[in-house]
């Protein structure tokens, strides 16, 4: 209890929304409305941003805003109401044994990670950019700077798979009208 | 339950030939309704727009049924104004029908007066003082460029630009102040009557008149200004709802309408009634029959009819303003009459049959905007739905005049 | 004590923001009156001052009508969120050299990713309500808001490129000299102001809520108080975007061709005010000039002329950055 208390005190807000986080993002899984799970999936990318925050990576949780509630949950949002899945609970799905199965499988994964992180957190390694070199240099900068020199090739890439994207679903769309 | 909905809504539709419209699918099962194994779907969906809604202009119920936000059909439902005027005329003297006339066509007062007047006056041979007549030119003409003043402003409204509201309100009401200085009323006037005109103009008048035709040529090149050139105007109205020269006299279609068609069609022109033809005016005529083309033409016509206004003024004789001894009951001789004018809006016709009495046989009144409107599910069809307001807009309806 | 701090700091900026609005609301009713040659309202306080008031407290009072299908949390969380998203953009926005309540060091992306959850509001609107109305005004402002935030983001990056930092504070320390950024950046101010207009759904914008196609938008169904909360919304959106421009572009408080530091900070303060309220007149006067636009042209206006303009216009400000450093 203790160790957990210190945890805790070491930096509150962090567990406060990533515990808030998790309880959000229970509530997105278990809601038959999917209107309802969107704004709960809304909210939960609220408390991970909130968590970027308090690791004062700034930039990141504004961009996380941005671009996942602004742009990509409005989208989801926009195929749902299109769909008129809403209230209709069309989506509750009745696959027997499949259901015990993930659920197994999904603890099985939980336990993993909780382990992963016990080693992670104990060993308590710096990473490249602690926070006294961020602080110094921005995070903005340090994002910039990573992204156009190291991970130049991977950031190319996503961009050009964006693009066909991009171009994929203008060619669906002019075909329909057709 | 749904037999019993279909029973009540059949006794609601007064003719059995037309489909129903009512039958609204149950709520939630529109738009797009899941995605079928090969390809996207897009069902209709019907919306009201109206009767309670900012741009139908009154009581209009446009059934819409919309594909996204493309306009597939539009049925306008009327009859939530009817009030049974031809009826009521037919249960009137013939001096008593002329305030009816004004419930009808209410923003064009004088020219509904006017028609039955003439009318009667026709069936029972009434010889009009030619004061009188220049009186009723010039209080027609003033009301068509309040008639068209309004609809400017009401139609930049349907297109989003407020300002342009205010401002065709403004000049409409230096006109209102002007009948209100002859008649007393300023939207009701009961001014043209069997034989004449109610009351003389007054010196007042004429110099409101006056002040008035001199100031109009600035104001409208300001709405020219502000509206005509504006490029979001124009992309919202050029080649919006157009229709052929060929669809719109198929559809008997009248007044500016009929004129931005190419056709300068004016009965002003074509069968000069009254004074007509003593003055010198122009038809206004353009040729794409669009929403711009509608504007364009009623913009031109508030000119000419101040040119109008301007020669009936310079040449208004002395005398008598109506007949001096008219029998309080006209008795018409048997017969009938069918009088048309050009209205604001078009040509309204008035239709008369006397059997002799004190009363009228029979009354028909052919009001343009009813039959302007019957072109919007043509004009409408395949447009987007703020089109279709601005297609609404531009045939300049009004519904006291279409329900009658 | 942190917390308590800042309880207060929302106490405070709520309530200048309220003043604020009830000013905006009285002053875009004397515009448009005086655009319109209109006299306005005069009846209600001296020239009219207390009308906004009057219409406040007469919302307030209203009866709350929420219709019988509609979803009612839903329906109660728009009108909130469209109110608190701009209305926490305000924390980043620096009035005065050291008047501010946070400078942060992304200040405007974060209002823009502030703006960007704005959409969730008229969206759950026009969901909520279960009118169809308000669903085609809330499809079309989810349109509408994804593809004006991208110009709207686009145009301000140049400005970024120059300054080098994302600092609201910062941006306008580097303005200092006497030169704003609207001379190196005349085209980025344009497409700002005109997405950003868009973005606030003003006219020629204001196409979610079109009244004369849709009633009132995504709003129809609402009244009382969970109206006066989309009013405020867009009132509050208008002040912050019109003080992202007067930062970014104009110089946030400066004064130009004067020593700054002489001058005292309540007259930046004032000069700061005064920048914003001509900005937002600006935006009255488009919204009391143009027509409205169709949905279609709004959509090809905004990527076919705002995105392409704002892509030149980054591509040449850091081609020419870039040649003056080198």
């Amino acid at each position: 209890m203790e160790t957990v208390m210190s945890y805790f005190m070491l930096n509150p807000a962090f567990y406060i929304f990533a515990g808030l986080a998790v309880i959000l993002a229970i509530f997105m899984i278990t809601m038959p409305n999917p209107v309802y799970s969107a704004i709960f999936l809304v909210l939960t990318f609220f408390c991970i941003s909130v968590i970027y925050i308090t690791l004062e990576a700034e930039f990141i949780a504004a961009i996380q805003v941005l671009v996942y509630t602004g742009a990509i949950m409005v989208l989801f949002l926009f195929v749902i109401m299109l769909l008129n899945l809403g209230r209709d609970a069309d989506l509750v799905e009745h696959s027997g044994p499949m259901k015990y199965i993930s659920i197994i499988v999904a603890f099985a994964i939980l336990i993993q990670i909780g382990l992963a992180a016990k080693v992670t957190v104990n060993i308590g390694e710096k990473g490249m950019f602690p926070i006294e070199k961020i602080r110094e240099i921005g995070n903005t900068e340090a994002i910039a700077g990573l992204l156009f020199s190291d991970y130049l090739y991977p950031f190319e890439i996503a961009s050009i798979l964006l693009l066909l994207g991009m171009i994929g679903a203008i060619i669906i769309s002019k075909k329909r009208s057709e | 339950m749904s037999e019993q909905l279909t029973h009540s809504a059949s006794k609601k539709a007064f003719r059995k030939d037309i489909p129903l419209i009512d039958q609204i699918p149950p709520r939630k099962k529109h738009i797009l309704r899941g995605l079928p194994e090969s390809e996207l779907h897009v069902e209709e969906f019907l919306m009201n727009i109206g009767p309670q809604h900012p741009s139908t202009h009154g009581v209009l119920r446009l059934v819409v049924s919309m594909e996204g936000e493309v306009v597939k059909s539009c049925e306008p439902d009327l009859g939530y104004l009817h009030r049974t005027f031809e009826k009521i005329s037919e249960n009137r003297t013939y001096q008593q029908i002329v305030p009816f006339t004004d419930r009808m066509d209410y923003l064009g007062s004088m020219n509904a007066n006017w028609g039955v007047a003439a009318a009667v006056e026709k069936l029972a041979s009434i010889e009009v003082p030619e004061r009188a007549e220049y009186i009723r030119v010039i209080v027609a003409e003033l009301n068509r460029i309040a008639s068209h003043l309004m609809w400017m402003g009401a139609f930049a409204a349907d297109i989003g630009a407020l300002t342009g509201f205010v401002y065709g309100f403004r000049e409409r009401e230096m006109i209102l102040d002007m009948f209100e200085e002859i008649c007393g009323s300023r939207l009701t006037y009961g001014y043209i009557r069997v034989g004449g005109v109610a009351e003389d103009v007054t010196p007042k008048f004429i110099q409101m008149v006056n002040d008035f035709l001199k100031i109009l040529p600035d104001r409208v090149t300001d709405y020219h200004d502000l509206i005509t050139g504006n490029v979001i105007f124009i992309e919202r109205t050029r080649g919006i709802g157009a229709i052929t020269l060929d669809e719109a006299i198929s559809y008997d279609i009248t007044g500016p309408m009929l004129r931005a068609c190419g056709l300068p069609w004016d009965l002003r022109k074509e069968e000069p009634y009254s004074l007509y033809s003593k003055f010198d005016f122009n038809i206004p005529a353009y040729f794409n029959g669009d929403c711009y083309d509608r504007f364009r033409v009623r913009m031109d016509e508030i000119m000419e009819a101040a040119k109008i206004v301007r020669q009936a003024l310079d040449g208004l004789p002395e005398g008598d303003y109506k007949v001096k001894k008219l029998a309080r009951n006209i008795k018409p001789p048997v017969g009938d009459v069918y009088i048309r004018q050009e209205a604001p809006r078009g040509e309204y016709g008035v239709y008369m049959e006397s059997d002799g009495s004190i009363k009228p046989n029979r009354v028909k009144y052919r009001t343009p905007s009813f039959t302007n409107l019957s072109i919007l599910p043509l004009a409408a069809r395949g447009w987007k739905i703020a089109d279709l307001i601005a297609i609404l807009g531009s045939v300049d309806i009004v519904l006291g005049d279409v329900d009658r | 004590m942190d917390v308590i701090l800042g309880l207060l700091y929302v106490v405070i900026l709520f309530s200048l923001v309220a003043v604020q609005v009830l000013i905006l609301v009285f002053m875009e009713r004397k515009v448009s009156a005086w655009i319109q040659s209109r006299i306005g309202p005069n009846r209600v306080g001296p020239w009219g001052l207390l009308q906004t008031t009057a219409d406040i407290i007469k919302l307030i009072t209203k009866e709350n009508i929420r219709n019988i299908q509609s979803d009612k949390v839903i329906f109660f969380l728009a009108p909130i969120l469209a109110f608190v998203a701009p209305f926490a953009g305000f924390v980043t926005i620096p009035v005065a050299e050291n008047l501010g309540i946070q400078d942060l060091n992304m200040g405007a992306v974060y209002v823009f990713a502030l703006g960007s959850s704005m959409v969730f509001s008229v969206i759950w609107a026009g969901y909520g309500s279960n009118n169809r109305y308000a669903l085609i005004g809330a499809m079309r402002s989810a349109a509408q808001m994804i593809s004006y935030e991208i110009p709207l983001v686009t145009s301000v990056l140049g400005v970024f490129l120059i300054a080098g930092t994302l600092s609201m504070r910062e941006i306008v320390a580097l303005q200092e000299s006497g030169t704003w950024y609207v001379i190196y950046q005349p085209l980025g101010f344009i497409l700002f102001l005109v997405a950003a207009t868009a973005e606030a759904n003003r006219a020629p914008f204001d196409l979610p809520e079109a009244e004369s196609e849709l009633v009132a938008g995504f709003h129809t169904e609402y009244s009382g108080m969970k109206f006066a909360f989309f009013f405020l919304a867009e009132y509050t959106e208008m002040l912050v975007a019109c003080s992202l421009m007067t930062v970014l572009f104009l110089g946030g408080w400066l004064i130009p061709f004067v020593d700054n530091s002489q001058i005292p900070w309540w007259i930046h303060i004032f000069v700061f005010i005064f920048k914003v309220y001509s900005m937002i007149f600006l935006m009255m006067w488009f919204r009391w000039t143009f027509p409205r636009l169709r949905v279609d042209h709004l959509m090809q206006f905004g990527w076919k002329v705002l995105l392409p303009f704002a892509l030149v216009n980054l591509v040449v400000t850091g081609a020419v950055a870039l040649w003056l450093k080198s």
